[in-house]
């Protein structure tokens, strides 16, 4: 507890910690050049063809542990499965072939994406695109269909059971952390062992 | 315009030179005088040349002329592993299912003419440090540019990051660079400790893709924020190299690799930033690899194709370092597609490669607090640690997702989901075993100088040829093949028993 502390305190002092007269412009400051924010390119990048070579999966649980080691050793902080209901879906999210399962991840911040507009502040975004560009391409390099965006992702996590909504809206979950950012949730055909909602 | 800055430099440079004494007289603008101090491990002793973009090994494949296996596996390779096809552009089915590809492809952002006023550099390189780390990189620091440092030719490089690009504008002259960018910026990001422990396997790969992805991004990152603070930046024209070792991210082993601080070789050079920023550079460090590596060798033994030198120090472009032999480290990735992509021998088995923990921090800081007397007993002391607590070669076993290096690789011709996955070649043979199994062998690996006896044998002129070449090897130094053919008797005779 000592070490940790002096440890924090040692780093605020090598840092500058608040001092740094420009963090507050890197957390907050909307970009001149929306560009220069990568967030929105990765969340768009164009989904790629899916494998021919459908690889079996035998079993769901295995292949759904597979799943969550991924995505969290890729940067998300959970990493949950539900099954996909009706009323998850966004209007005109569901596709002809309807999709079984979700994934969603959720990020720790610091900051509030919707709120913290600098790049700095759009960060837990950003990881939470990384993440699921990996996991949706890995599901369709498996040979399985996998898009992302089509239903509600807050909705998707309490099916998951990574958490309860408060009444802002804002997911709580278990880890500690000012905000948990959830990005949007990744719909497959994937076989998949969905997790069990909170009580 | 630049042959005037040209010769303004020169002059300078000849003006600066004429009381030391140090100048060798022809008035180049990079003469050793003026080289940067780049660290006990690198000595710059005479004309330190530019290198050619073009003359870069990937460049060098590109053309073709590192025969046809390499041709294929850079251009034509699908692994039949998932993941792989995901954590790489050039090992991808389709491009668009890697991260690389999507920063690459990510439109870039305009410099904000609103530039940012700054009174006090320090606080700004501070600041940009924080930056880095909070996006996600784990070294990080500003070398001063040198124009050497700048890649010469008419191309800009293919650093191996899978980027399609080439930087943006004009290819410009590197004095002219060098004055107006004075510099860069080098980060890297660290591989997994616990996955490249499966070095030459599938898990080893996907530490080493993965982050080299992330760095990519980091960078893209750090760039939009510098221009979203009014600088430029140039990126792709930097050696990462050289920079790396100028801005005190670490010191350059045997293996060909930065050894840093904290984590060892286990980290990625990307592609630095050139940025006209106002930054404090920051010095090389000293953590006694200088030393080690005199002592320790033991990548050199490792080695899966002896491209690494068990000799000293040559002189290569006007820089005294150890030197590997690119070309045979290159060439055995053609041959092992279905079990790995990337080595990682020699970052596993490296001393300095351990868990960011106390007892590594004390190693390392009693090393650097030893004097340059007494470091070679201390050396001695590390690798006798080393020695006996993790072995001379590791090979723990590691399973992962759906990878268990404890199967034992088997080469099959087609068929199955990867090199070591369980449709392809059966089960471990003991589940409770802690031994991982990697491919290939030490003892089988010395592929491309039996493929050269066999062509030379049948050409009839095999008692020509060989001493010949090892001949001319150890007289260029260039190629690092003379420490292998010293035992080359018993390996071969290993390698006649494996097959």
């Amino acid at each position: 507890m000592v070490a940790k502390f002096g440890r924090w305190l040692l780093g605020r002092w090598l840092t500058g910690g608040s001092r740094d007269p420009l963090w507050d412009h890197f957390i907050n400051r909307t970009p001149a050049d929306p560009k220069n924010n990568l967030t929105p390119a990765l969340q768009g990048a164009p989904e790629g063809r899916i494998y021919p070579v459908k690889t079996e999966v035998s079993d769901p649980q295995t292949m759904s542990q597979q799943i969550k080691e991924l995505g969290q050793w890729v940067g998300a902080d959970l990493v949950g499965i539900a099954a996909l209901q009706p009323d998850h879906l966004r209007p005109g999210g569901q596709s002809d072939a309807p999709y079984p399962f979700a994934v969603v991840c959720a990020i720790a911040s610091d900051y509030d994406p919707r709120e913290a507009k600098g790049l700095g502040g759009q960060l837990a975004g950003q990881n939470g695109a990384v993440v699921n560009h990996h996991l949706r391409n890995y599901i369709r390099e498996l040979g399985y269909r996998a898009s992302i965006g089509g239903a509600d992702p807050l909705a998707v996590a309490v099916a998951a059971g990574l958490g309860t909504l408060d009444r802002h809206g804002r997911l709580v979950t278990k880890i500690r952390s000012s905000y948990m950012h959830v990005a949007d949730a990744i719909l497959t055909d994937l076989p998949l062992a969905p997790d069990v909602p909170q009580p | 315009m630049a042959t005037q800055i040209d010769e303004q430099t020169a002059t300078q440079g000849e003006a600066q030179q004429g009381p030391n004494g140090n100048g060798n007289g022809n008035g180049h603008p990079a003469d050793s005088s003026e080289y940067p101090y780049l660290g006990r491990s690198v000595r710059v002793v005479g004309r330190w040349e530019s290198v050619d973009a073009s003359n870069t090994p990937h460049e060098k494949n590109k053309r073709g002329e590192l025969g046809k296996p390499l041709f294929n596996w850079y251009f034509n390779r699908t692994p039949k592993d998932a993941l792989s096809r995901i954590s790489f552009p050039q090992s991808a089915a389709d491009r668009r299912h890697t991260l690389q590809n999507a920063v690459t492809r990510a439109p870039k952002g305009t410099v904000n003419p609103d530039r940012i006023a700054v009174t006090d550099p320090a606080a700004l390189t501070r600041h940009i440090k924080r930056v880095a780390s909070f996006f996600g990189a784990d070294v990080v620091g500003i070398a001063a540019i040198h124009p050497s440092m700048i890649y010469g030719g008419s191309r800009a490089p293919d650093d191996g990051t899978g980027a399609q690009e080439s930087g943006g504008g004009p290819k410009a002259d590197s004095t002219e660079l060098a004055r107006k960018y004075p510099y860069a910026i080098c980060l890297s990001t660290a591989w997994d400790y616990n996955l490249i422990q499966a070095h030459r396997h599938h898990i080893g790969d996907h530490a080493y893709h993965f982050s080299q992805a992330k760095l990519q991004l980091v960078y893209a990152n750090i760039a939009a924020y510098i221009r979203e603070l009014g600088y430029e930046t140039i990126q792709n024209r930097v050696q990462c190299m050289p920079a790396a070792l100028a801005a005190g991210i670490g010191e350059l082993g045997r293996n060909g690799m930065l050894i840093t601080d904290k984590f060892g070789s286990r980290i990625h050079l990307g592609d630095p930033i050139l940025t006209n920023m106002p930054l404090i550079p920051d010095k090389p460090l000293d953590i006694g690899v200088e030393d080690f590596c005199q002592v320790c060798r033991k990548c050199a033994t490792t080695c899966p194709t002896n491209s690494i030198s068990m000799e000293g120090k040559v002189v290569h472009n006007g820089v005294e370092k150890y030197k590997i032999n690119w070309e045979t480290c290159y060439r055995l990735r053609a041959y092992v597609l279905d079990f790995w992509e990337v080595c990682l021998t020699c970052v596993t088995v490296c001393p300095y490669t351990k868990p960011n923990t106390w007892w590594r921090t004390l190693a390392v800081e009693s090393l650097k607090r030893t004097p340059y007397a007494l470091r070679p007993l201390a050396v001695k002391t590390l690798k006798f640690l080393d020695d006996t607590f993790w072995g001379t070669v590791p090979r723990r076993r590691v399973q992962w997702l759906n990878y268990d290096s404890g199967i034992l690789p088997v080469k099959k011709e087609h068929g199955g989901s990867n090199g070591h996955g369980e449709g392809a070649h059966g089960e471990a043979t003991d589940p409770n075993s802690k031994v991982g199994y990697y491919y290939p062998l030490k003892e089988n690996t010395r592929r491309f100088e039996i493929m050269r006896e066999r062509a030379s044998r049948a050409k009839g002129e095999g008692s020509k040829a060989g001493p010949t070449e090892s001949s001319q090897t150890v007289q260029t130094g260039t190629a690092v093949m003379s420490g292998a053919d010293k035992v080359s008797p018993v390996r071969e005779g290993l390698s006649k028993n494996g097959r």
